[in-house]
């Protein structure tokens, strides 16, 4: 019943009252602990933006999920890319030797090139990811909600009996 | 903005802090484990650790490591320990303790249950550190160790000659043998030579026919050319008949030079098998017996090897800067850690004073052990704190015992260079198990010893030197008479013996590996060995002399029969046929100057004949002046 659960969460945050755009806002927040490890601090702040900004949650939990697949894949390029970051440019040597030296950043963990790599990727993904996600709602508001409505296969499952019970009971009690 | 979603927020925040609090505890005494059971390679436990998170403070109830050589067996329990982190590193993810204090340090403590770790947890097989090849080569050192084996009746029994002499084979005998061959085989050939060659008939009937020849009675000139012609052409048969002598009496020589040349040498020959067969015999050298070596290298090697093991425990607690990852190795997901110049003296993790106490035995059992001590600078990152790590302990038994142990760990440097010493006064050595010989009894019934133990090691170098200096020494014998006399020997040495002074050293360097003991006991034992061996092995030495000497002489009579024999039957004719061919020659060249000078005179002679015919034939020819 999951991909019909998820399925079902989908539809129903792209039929939601709220904007595309606060939509497309969580899902790119979301994206954020999806892309990187977990248990890091700057995750917190992000969990703190998706509480307090007026953003779809569902929408982020949705990017979280979805793109947590993705890291699984990215690894080895985001841990390229953090190692370059943090030891190929001579640049920000200083920085990153201030930040290591300073309180509570290391405890960001800033210094691993698996965290730096995957935040940076999904920091610069974020205003990709929102611009994306909102073009996405607004085109199944407008339209690919009612064609994929009409669409044989929803028709089935919508019709299914083992699905109606699911309804029924994924419904019960409000 | 909505203000309200902030409260899922603290609420999720305070709920996994809750969740942190509730198992935080645990999950930090498990890490603390794990980590330290891959540092020892046996089980860690921590017992009712308490973390108190704002107070940032630690304590547990009992800490065991288990001992990895004897996983029934702790190498080290203490008991409460308490301690705080320092905030301000905290806050740089470092983790520094500032004091700490370990009670109740116990040692060799029984354990409840096995510790060693199960298979799948071990630590894979590493690159052999420099301290596991010298151990494993110590190990070599040590087995490669003779048997110590001083059965004076054990050599008296290898001491029997004949079958030392039977089953060697001493080379005397061969060697004589070669020279009887050779010398059989020179006279084979040149008694078969003279076999075939007898010129003594023709030397003589050639003597008594230039002896017949009389220059003075040869009637004519001619004649008398004609016969100088025919002792030339019998000189030229001779020469080559001489030559034939000649070469053969040289040939004759030459072989007696080689033949009669060995017999200087038999002395020698005899020399080198008295050396041999001592050698075979295994008497022992009483000048320079080593026999600590021999008697307690075993032992005091294994107490080594014992010793390295723990210094190679305590080494592996503070990382060496040469043997960091320049480059970490990558795991999925989990990344790697770049470290920079850190502007703090905080390395990752450090304990910068650590106060130890403890004790063993009992109070009442009058055997209360007590430690006392600090290590300072116990970090994983030495290079960052800058400082050695320092192990200072001291042990006293009241009245008893009174020692230190100091430790020096320089890992700041590339180079890392480590020093121990240890120093025990009084050890009462009561009780120490002996090495099971029958030379040595099981145990030391009484004795204290004074021990200074040094190690060094740098790099792949290592110079360790243990000195015990061991007094008021009894022994403990078991009853009965002892085994053998060097048994008794060494029963009746230490039996009266009340001092000790023994000096074991270990070095490694480029070169090799170096393990010596040295003792008074190597003095004391050898100094009674020679009193009592001395009389036996002189006798056993005769007799090994003699029976050379008898084979010498009984191989020496056959070859001076043969070199008689080839005296008799080929030097002396040979001899003979070249005095023979000297007197002929002579008589060659005396005839034929006797010819020539009647063929000179004659000629003379004619000469003047004709000039008297001549002269009076031109008389009338010539007409005189007048």
């Amino acid at each position: 019943m999951v991909p019909l659960a998820l399925a079902s969460k989908v539809i129903k945050v792209l039929r939601s009252a709220d904007s595309p755009a606060q939509v497309g806002w969580g899902f790119a927040l979301g994206t954020i602990p999806g892309l990187t490890p977990l248990w890091t601090l700057h995750n917190a702040v992000v969990l703190l933006a998706v509480c307090i900004f007026n953003v779809n949650i569902t929408a982020a939990l949705l990017g979280w999920g979805l793109f947590s697949l993705f890291a699984w894949f990215l690894d080895p390029l985001f841990d390229a890319i953090g190692y370059h970051v943090l030891v190929k440019v001579p640049l920000l040597q200083p920085v990153w030797t201030w930040l290591y030296n300073a309180p509570i950043a290391p405890l960001t963990r800033f210094n691993n090139t698996v965290v730096m790599g995957s935040l940076l990727v999904a920091l610069i993904a974020l205003v990709p990811n929102y611009a994306a996600f909102r073009w996405f709602v607004q085109r199944f508001r407008q339209s690919w909600g009612q064609t994929i409505g009409s669409w044989k296969v929803a028709q089935v499952l919508r019709g299914n009996s083992i699905v109606q019970l699911y309804l029924k009971l994924r419904d019960f009690g409000g | 903005m909505r203000w309200k979603g902030a409260i899922p927020f603290v609420v999720i925040v305070v709920g996994a802090g809750v969740v942190a609090r509730i198992f935080m505890n645990r999950w930090v005494e498990s890490g603390l484990e794990k980590a330290g059971e891959a540092l020892v390679g046996a089980r860690v436990e921590i017992d009712h650790l308490k973390l108190r998170p704002l107070r940032l403070s630690f304590e547990w109830a009992r800490l065991q490591v288990t001992d990895p050589d004897q996983t029934m067996r702790n190498l080290i329990e203490t008991g409460r320990a308490a301690f705080k982190m320092n905030p301000a590193a905290l806050l740089r993810k470092r983790y520094v303790i500032e004091e700490m204090a370990l009670e109740d340090v116990r040692h060799g403590t029984p354990r409840a249950y096995d510790g060693a770790l199960p298979k799948r947890l071990r630590k894979p097989s590493a690159e052999p550190s420099f301290i596991d090849q010298l151990r494993a080569e110590l190990r070599r050192e040590l087995d490669a160790l003779p048997i110590p084996e001083f059965d004076l009746e054990a050599i008296s029994r290898r001491l029997n000659v004949d079958s030392l002499v039977a089953i060697t084979g001493v080379q005397i005998v061969h060697r004589l043998d070669s020279v009887k061959t050779d010398l059989f085989a020179t006279y084979e050939n040149h008694h078969a030579f003279m076999s075939s060659f007898r010129p003594d008939e023709d030397l003589k009937r050639v003597g008594a026919e230039l002896a017949s020849i009389q220059p003075a009675q040869i009637r004519t000139v001619d004649e008398l050319m004609a016969t100088i012609e025919k002792v030339r052409n019998a000189q030229r048969t001779f020469q080559a008949l001489e030559q034939t002598i000649s070469e053969r009496h040289r040939l004759v020589h030459a072989d007696l030079a080689r033949v009669f040349g060995y017999v200087p040498q038999v002395d020698d020959w005899v020399r080198e098998d008295y050396q041999r067969l001592l050698q075979m015999a295994k008497m022992p050298d009483l000048a320079k017996p080593d026999l600590s070596r021999v008697l307690l290298g075993t032992t005091l090697g294994r107490q080594v090897d014992k010793v390295l093991g723990y210094v190679q425990l305590v080494q592996g607690l503070v990382p060496e800067r040469g043997k960091r990852e320049k480059v970490p190795k990558r795991e999925r997901r989990k990344g790697r850690t770049i470290h920079y110049p850190s502007r703090y003296v905080y390395p990752s993790f450090l304990i910068k004073k650590m106060y130890l106490s403890g004790r063993a035995g009992s109070e009442a059992g009058g055997d209360l052990l007590r430690l006392a001590g600090e290590a300072k600078g116990i970090t994983t990152q030495p290079w960052v704190y800058g400082r050695p790590t320092e192990i200072d302990l001291g042990v006293l038994q009241e009245g008893k015992l009174s020692g230190t142990f100091k430790a020096v760990l320089n890992h700041v440097a590339e180079a890392a260079s480590d020093s121990f010493a240890l120093s025990l006064t009084n050890k009462s050595l009561g009780g120490f198990p002996l090495p099971d010989s029958p030379y040595l009894p099981p145990r030391v019934q009484k004795g204290k010893a004074d021990v200074r133990c040094v190690l060094q090691l740098k790099q792949r170098a290592l110079l360790a030197s243990m000195e015990v200096q061991a007094h008021d020494l009894d022994f403990h014998f078991p009853e009965g008479r002892p085994k053998d006399r060097f048994a008794a020997v060494t029963r009746e040495v230490m039996a009266g013996l009340d001092k000790l002074k023994l000096q074991v050293d270990l070095a490694r360097n480029e070169r090799g590996l170096r393990f010596r003991v040295n003792s008074d006991l190597d003095d004391l034992l050898a100094g009674r060995l020679k009193s009592i061996a001395a009389r036996e092995l002189a006798q056993a030495q005769q007799r090994i002399m003699s029976t050379l000497h008898a084979l010498r002489d009984q191989k020496l009579a056959e070859v001076h029969a043969l070199q008689a024999q080839l005296r008799g039957q080929v030097v002396e004719r040979i001899e003979s046929y070249k005095q023979q061919a000297d007197q002929l020659r002579a008589q060659f060249d005396a005839k034929l100057k006797e010819l020539e000078a009647e063929a000179e005179k004659r000629k003379r002679a004619e000469e003047d004949k004709l000039k008297e015919k001549a002269k009076k034939a031109l008389e009338g020819l010539v007409p005189k002046r007048p």
